[in-house]
Order: structure tokens, then sequence, then C-alpha cells
């Protein structure tokens, strides 16, 4: 549905997109994950016509996006990182407006602005001017300002930036819902767990480069292991503990065996029966799996948040 | 096309009315600033003659200055005081007056030997006040129309013509106004001037909601759609046109309620203001678009069009009358959209101009519009910062 194909974009001496390519696609919910900076914002200014691109191309459907051609940006909705609202003035007045600007107009655009009030729970207060909403019920109805359309593809950029954990889980809610009905979600931020919740498949940006782009499981498996394991063990061994079967590698803390294993079926038997070999007797063993956070350290050598 | 545009339109006016204390205050700046000049403006042209208050030092006491002072005293220019010098100076500098004239020992003697055997001519000494000029300069004409007055009949007794007799010829002042009121064309002047300054400092501030909307990431929502960013344009310049007629039919209705000046009772003034009001409306609207897309932040914008404002507001004869201002400033005033629309607007209320000066205040102000317009949109930038 979407390709990205070899996009660059630059700022001045900046370069803020670097030959990036990936593809979308129909009804998918696809994250673009990457830290402040990485390039993300532009990267989708570029996808959503708001920015042409130095180099590279959009195709959507088939069809190039461009700043000038307006055929794409009548299937994309976007959400802006920034609360892009009027807030003089009430989320009707805000629905309607931005409504009007894809050529909505009588009973069919009061539809849709009650469809997009009903999915963010903004009802009741419709008629308030956005200026008393509170944050997350801001983020909700600049979510609402770009489905009016019926977009097939909706971009959303840091969605959930600076919101309560309330809002945000409405927020996934109405997000998750417009996934079951078939809708393409691209989705940046630069919290991974939203990723992990949300998203099937992910790109990694990193200095405005993709560095990984890969289904959620594909992406684990760049991880050297990808699962951590922690034992407790009964005594704190007297020796250490200097190799073990199946584990790529240990870290022994007082009672706690710290082992990171990459095929838990396979290699961890493995290593629980070396272990028991060495006559230490275990409590208890806790697996969890590689996270996309990790993927990221992994990949760049810094966190996502940094 | 249309429907867009006017939702476009309909928007920008939902906001201006919703925000009621930004709404009150774009009317009511220039209606106070408007009242408040018109009415000083109002009272000094009122046609009553104004006396200037003066002192008098007279150390001479001779009979010329006995009769100089009360010649003085009946004049219809000045209002004196009889002082000593060190009081008198402490008035002047005290600006409790603009001037005060010494009449030096032998004052009166000298000038009567300066007119009949040509000695040296004795000298008045003038203390004045130099942040008073005008009043200093109107005292000493006076003083020296009434010492030509009276020092005939000091010197010549009774062969000297009549005092009252000495100037051949009367004054009479006609105003050149379409209604004879000197009072209400002030106000109305003052009303054009501080109606075009407020509508300027109001076009500062839709720049800097316009500037605000693209910091908040609205500009980027409004690129993404399919709309051309020359709707969006063309949809804040009309709405902005709206506010601004709005506010110069606010400034004007109470201008025409508290001071009684009217559009001259012709079909074409009423059609040639209607028209200059548009026009002044526009170039207002483009002068907004032109200072939102010249400054790098709003603050800057701020900073740099407030000081445009003043400078077109002084040039253009809002302020104070041109005629204060240096010749070459004056000659510079006609590069001026703020000078084209006060004559316009004076033009129609009480210069007793028509159609045809009309015309020539709306297509000066055009062209202005097309200018600010142009650069406007060669400036305004789209693109985002990196992100």
């Amino acid at each position: 549905m979407l390709e990205v194909i070899a996009l660059r974009k630059t700022f001045g001496d900046t370069v803020a997109v670097k030959d990036a390519t990936f593809s979308v696609g129909p009804g998918m919910c696809y994250g673009l994950l990457g830290p402040n900076g990485a390039g993300k914002t532009t990267t989708i200014s570029i996808i959503t016509g708001t920015v042409d691109a130095d180099g590279g191309k959009v195709m959507l459907d088939g069809e190039l996006v461009s700043s000038d051609n307006p055929g794409p940006k009548n299937k994309i909705g976007y959400v802006p990182q920034e609360i892009a609202l009027y807030s003089e003035i009430n989320a009707i007045d805000n629905l309607r407006f931005f409504g009007a600007l894809y050529g909505l107009t009588g009973q069919h655009l009061l539809n849709r602005i009650e469809y997009g009030l009903e999915l963010t729970g903004l009802t009741d207060r419709a008629k308030e001017p956005v200026a008393v909403y509170s944050g997350g019920m801001k983020r909700r109805l600049n979510i609402a300002a770009a489905l009016l359309h019926e977009p097939q593809l909706v971009v959303l950029d840091e969605p959930t930036a600076g919101v309560d954990p309330q809002s945000r889980n409405a927020i996934f809610d109405a997000l998750t819902a417009l996934v079951n009905t078939g809708k393409t979600l691209l989705y940046t931020t630069h919290y991974m767990e939203e990723v992990e919740r949300l998203c099937q498949r992910v790109a990694i940006m990193d200095h405005g480069s993709v560095v990984a782009e890969e289904s959620l499981a594909g992406m684990r498996k760049l991880l050297p292991a990808r699962n951590e394991v922690t034992v407790e063990l009964e005594h704190a061994p007297p020796n250490l503990i200097t190799a073990l079967p199946g584990a790529l590698s240990n870290k022994l803390d007082g009672a706690t065996l710290t082992l990171e294993i990459d095929d838990l079926t396979k290699d961890l038997p493995r290593a629980l029966q070396a272990i028991s070999d060495l006559g230490l007797r275990i409590q208890s063993v806790q697996t969890r799996e590689g996270s996309l956070e990790e993927v990221f350290l992994h990949l760049t050598g810094r966190r996502l948040r940094d | 096309m249309l429907k867009l545009l006017s939702e476009l339109v309909r928007k920008d006016l939902r906001i201006f009315v919703a925000d009621r204390r930004s709404m009150i205050i774009s009317f009511s700046i220039p209606i106070i600033l408007a009242c408040f000049i018109g009415f000083l403006m109002s009272q000094g042209s009122s046609g009553e003659p104004k006396k200037v208050s003066m002192s008098v030092v007279d150390q001479d006491k001779s009979t010329f200055s006995r009769a100089f002072v009360a010649k003085l005293q009946k004049s219809d220019s000045v209002k004196i005081t009889e002082d000593d010098e060190k009081t008198a100076t402490s008035m002047v500098r005290h600006g409790d007056i603009a001037i005060a004239v010494v009449i030096p020992p032998d004052f009166g003697k000298n000038a009567a030997s300066a007119m009949t055997a040509h000695t040296a001519a004795p000298e008045y000494r003038f203390l004045t006040d130099p942040t008073r000029a005008l009043q200093a300069g109107m005292v000493q004409g006076t003083v020296m129309r009434t010492t030509m007055q009276v020092l005939p009949g000091v010197v010549f007794g009774s062969m000297a013509p009549s005092q009252d007799d000495q100037m051949p010829f009367k004054v009479k002042s006609e105003f050149q106004t379409s209604d004879k009121s000197p009072a209400t064309s002030m106000a109305a002047h003052a009303f054009a001037g501080m109606g075009l300054q407020g509508l300027l400092f109001w076009a500062i501030e839709a720049a800097m909601t316009i500037m605000i909307e693209r910091k908040m990431g609205i500009w980027r929502r409004l690129r993404a759609s399919p709309v051309s960013p020359w709707m969006f344009v063309l949809g804040k310049a009309v709405s902005s046109t709206i506010r601004a007629m709005a506010i110069l039919v606010g400034v004007y209705g109470a201008g025409f309620l508290l001071f009684h000046f009217r559009i001259k009772p012709q079909a074409e003034c009423y059609v040639g203001f209607a028209l200059i009001a548009l026009a002044a409306a526009v170039m207002t609207s483009t002068f907004g678009l032109l200072v939102a897309s010249l400054g790098k932040n709003a603050q800057q914008s701020r900073g740099l069009s407030t000081l445009a404002v003043l400078g077109m507001s002084m040039l253009g004869g809002a302020w104070f009358p041109m005629d204060f201002l240096p010749q070459f400033m004056q000659t510079i005033s006609k590069a001026i959209p703020v000078t084209w629309a006060i004559n316009g607007f004076d033009d129609m209320i009480w210069r007793g101009g028509g159609l045809t000066e009309a015309l020539q205040s709306v297509a000066v102000l055009l062209a202005f519009s097309v200018v600010f317009a142009v650069i406007a949109l060669k400036r305004i930038s789209w693109e985002p910062e990196a992100g």
C-alpha cells in the first residue's frame, strides 16, 4: 500500500533523512521507532505530502505522494505530534473545519463528526472550547480530526506524547478499533511498549537512516540472544561459573544467575542441567523475551530515549 | 472552491468572536485613542481665540512701558501678569508660562530716540521655554505689534495717528470644510488616523496568530490536506479584510455617535467612503500577511512591525498634522499607505472631495496591497523544521 523508497531530505547542512526505505502493507499497523531527532517526523512529513523529498519517492497505492498532488492526500489521515487544533473554538467547529478541508459537507460531515467524537469519547464535551480540555482530551480530538474523511492510511506522529495513563488507554482502544476495521496505521513513537502493543511490523530509525526493518518477532531475532533467563539459586556458588552449555553468556550476582539464551526449547534445558551438574540447587527460573529497546541498543549502541 | 473558502473564512471569524477579550481590545483601543485625540484637536480648533499666558517685567517704568502694558492687557491673544524678573524666570522654568518679556530701564526713552534720531535701538529680553516655541513665537509677534501701536503715540503725542487705526486691514478666517465646522473636522481626522493605526496594530496581532498556528503544527496539518496553500492564504486575506472592515465600522460608528461628524451627504461620498474603507481593510490584511512572512519568530516580527506601524502612523499624519514634519518627511509620506487612507477618509467626510479623490486613494491602497501580498507569498515558508 505504502512504499517509501530511498528517501532523502536535508535542512541546510543537516541530513534529516538518509536513504530511508520501507513498505507498509494494507490493514497493518506499522511502527516507526527511533529517538528524538532520528528523522521520524521528517519522514512522515514527506509521506503526508507536507514536505517534498530531496531524493527518493513515496508511493501510495501506486500514486506518487508530493506536496502538490492532492490525490494521495485524500487517502491519508495525519495526526501531527503537536495538538494542531484551534483552542478558542469547540470540538464540533474544529472537526467541521478539518472535515471541510477534505470536501466533506452537509449530513455526511455531521455523521463523520459524530463518529469521530464517539470513537474518541468526546461526545459529552463536544460543545466546549478546546482550551478547557485536558491534555488527553486534546490528544484524542487531535486523532479524531484525522479520521473524518475515512482515510485508508492513518499516520500518527507520537500521538500519546505527554498524556496520562487513562487517556493513553483510551487512545490505544481507539487505535485498536481502527486496526480492527482494516485501516492501515503508520505509528511513530519512541515508546517501544506502544509499538509492541499495537504494531505487527517495525522500522527502527537512527540518524536519519532505517537501521532495521522487520516483523516484531524478526526484530528480536536480531539480538544475539532472544531471551534473558534469571535463575535464583538456593545458595551463592563458592566458585565463579565460567561457561554453561546452551547459554550465550552468564552473569552471577550473589545467588542470582542471569543467562542469555537464544532458543528456550533447545538451549534452556541444557543450561539448567549444567547448573544442576555443578551441584547447585535451583529455587526459581524466570524468562523474559528481548525487547525492542534492547534491539535498538544492540543496533545503535544507544538507548531509544537518549 | 467558494464553499471551501467560506469555511476557511468562517473558522477565522468564529475564532475572532470566540476570543472576546481580543475582540473587545481590537475595537476599543482605536476608539479610545481616537476619542482622546479627537477631543484634544477639536478643542484646539474651536475657532475661539485662546489667550497665551505671559509675564511682563517692567524695569523701565516710563510713559511708554505703562502704555505698552495697558495695551497688552486689552489684547485678545495674550493674558499678562506683571512680575519681577526673578519671579518671571521661575514661572518660565517651571512651565507655568511659555515666555516672559523684560522691558529694560530707559527702553522707552531709547526707543523714542531710535525712532526720531536713528540712534541705537534698545532690546527687549524674552525669557522663553524652548519646548513651547510656537506660543513664544506668537507672543513675540504680539509684543512687536503692540510696540508699534504704542510707541508713535508716546513719541508724537496727538500728532500720531489713532492707535487702533494702525493696521490698514482686518483678517477673517474661513475654515475650508464641507460643514464649516473645524472642531468636527479635526475629530474626523483623529478618527481616521487612530482608526488606521489601530487596524495596523490589529494586523500585527493577526499575523502573530498565523505564526503561532505554524508553531503549533496547525500549518503542518493544513499542508497534509489536499487544499492548496494559496487557498489558505486567500482565506486568511479575506477573513482579515472582513474583520478589519468590522473594526473600521466600529471606530467610525463611535465617531459619528460621539463627535457628530458625518460623511458628506452625497452618494459619491458614501460610495467613496465604502471603497476607501474596503481598500484600507485589504491593505491592512495584506500587511498582516507580510508581517507573518518576514520575521523568523513571533517576537522578532512583533518588534519590527510595531516600529513600522508607529513610523507609518507618524509619517502618515495619524498623530499630528503633516505640517509639523520637515519637508523631506512630507515627501516620504506620499509613499506610505496610511497617508492615502487618511486623506481619502478626510476627503469623504470634511474636505469636500468626490469620487475622483476617493478612487485615487483606493488605487494607491490596492497597489500597496498587491506589493505586500506578493512579498508575503514569496517569503512564506510552509516547510516545518527538521524532526
